[in-house]
């Protein structure tokens, strides 16, 4: 088996393992400072990027809950389940998910 | 000596960026008709932060994987077939010419008729592209078999599964890849037509979704990252495959291999 590819693949997935482990620890944080940490769904969110949405982003988050509202770099998403709100603070392009209190 | 032709490389690339930066003053035209390398890098930069850019290498190249996957398991199954069985060779021959010569772009609208936008008709349009060449290099591969090893196995009372496990894909092999490793790079292609037509992310999607939103920047990024791609899978992957096995076995000599 050549060694090259296997090389290549294994610092592949060690990459990928860091990014994945810092993004759950990222996660975490967000959902923390966002007064979300242990809630159940469904969930009323309040989603700031870290720029003006684009439409990739916006189907993104279409896919996570229901979207009610676009502000400058504020999407507001209602009914987002617990598992997607972690999902989406995964994500580094998100700078900040919270509790949407009406 | 190889690190040498690297350095030339390198700097023939950095030539290169340097006479297109300097070019666009001269040039004078709109940055929509001709973005600058800085042009360039910035949106690479902005499609990176946006976390757009890795979404569309991932789902680019899960499509890639998958299709030549498919293309390659059933271009060698039917190339067995054909190339052990002449009668299904008559029956089936002709059928296989006249598909093979019309290109998979002509198929992606029936095909997103038939499944819709996404990832069934990508990888579809991706396996048909692989199918022909691993089918005709195995066809090509089991017919040169010698026959005297076939008796020779047969003559010891091997059955046809040991025939074929034991003295046929083992012999064809040098010719199964070197079909897999062209398909791999057609499939490359199609991909991007793919992309364009049937999806919704993809570096292929990237790239017209750039033109058509007047961001000549990002479609250059993805013809960039294309390259780029296509430059890591063949010099990680395909040809140090192809080293380790064909050239290894005496199929084709180094020098060859480095044309």
């Amino acid at each position: 088996m050549p060694r090259r590819p296997l090389v290549f693949t294994a610092l592949g997935l060690a990459l990928w393992g860091a990014f994945v482990a810092w993004s759950d620890w990222s996660g975490a944080e967000k959902l923390k400072q966002g007064g979300l940490e242990g809630r159940n769904g469904p969930l009323a969110l309040v989603v700031t990027l870290n720029f003006a949405p684009e439409a990739f982003h916006l189907t993104r988050l279409q896919q996570a809950g229901r979207m009610l509202g676009v502000q400058g770099r504020t999407v507001r998403l209602a009914d987002v389940s617990a598992a997607d709100a972690r999902a989406l603070a995964r994500e580094y392009w998100i700078g900040s998910v919270r509790r949407d209190v009406p | 000596m190889r690190r040498r032709a690297a350095l030339t490389g390198v700097l023939g690339l950095i030539a290169l960026l340097a006479a297109w930066q300097i070019s666009v003053p001269l040039v004078g035209l709109e940055p929509y008709y001709y973005p600058s390398p800085h042009d360039v890098a910035l949106a690479f930069w902005d499609l990176l932060r946006k976390g757009i850019l890795p979404v569309d290498i991932a789902d680019s190249l899960g499509r890639y994987g998958l299709g030549v996957a498919t293309g390659t398991v059933l271009g060698v199954a039917m190339g067995l077939l054909i190339g052990l069985n002449r009668a299904v060779d008559r029956m089936l021959g002709p059928l296989i010419n006249f598909l093979f010569a019309i290109v998979e772009v002509a198929w992606i609208p029936i095909f997103v008729i038939w499944w819709g936008y996404g990832l069934k008709t990508i990888l579809v349009a991706l396996s048909y592209v692989v199918f022909f060449p691993v089918l005709y290099n195995t066809i090509l591969g089991v017919r040169m078999v010698p026959q005297v090893l076939v008796h020779a196995v047969r003559s010891l009372g091997a059955g046809p599964r040991q025939v074929i496990t034991e003295v046929v894909l083992p012999a064809a092999l040098p010719n199964i890849i070197t079909g897999f490793r062209v398909g791999a790079g057609f499939a490359f292609r199609g991909l991007v037509f793919a992309e364009v037509i049937a999806a919704k992310t993809g570096v292929g999607y990237l790239i017209f979704a750039g033109a058509s939103d007047h961001q000549t920047d990002r479609t250059i990024v993805g013809m960039v990252v294309m390259g780029a791609m296509w430059l890591l899978i063949d010099t990680m992957y395909l040809k140090p495959f192809e080293r380790a096995t064909v050239e290894r076995w005496g199929q084709v000599t180094a020098a060859e291999m480095r044309e």
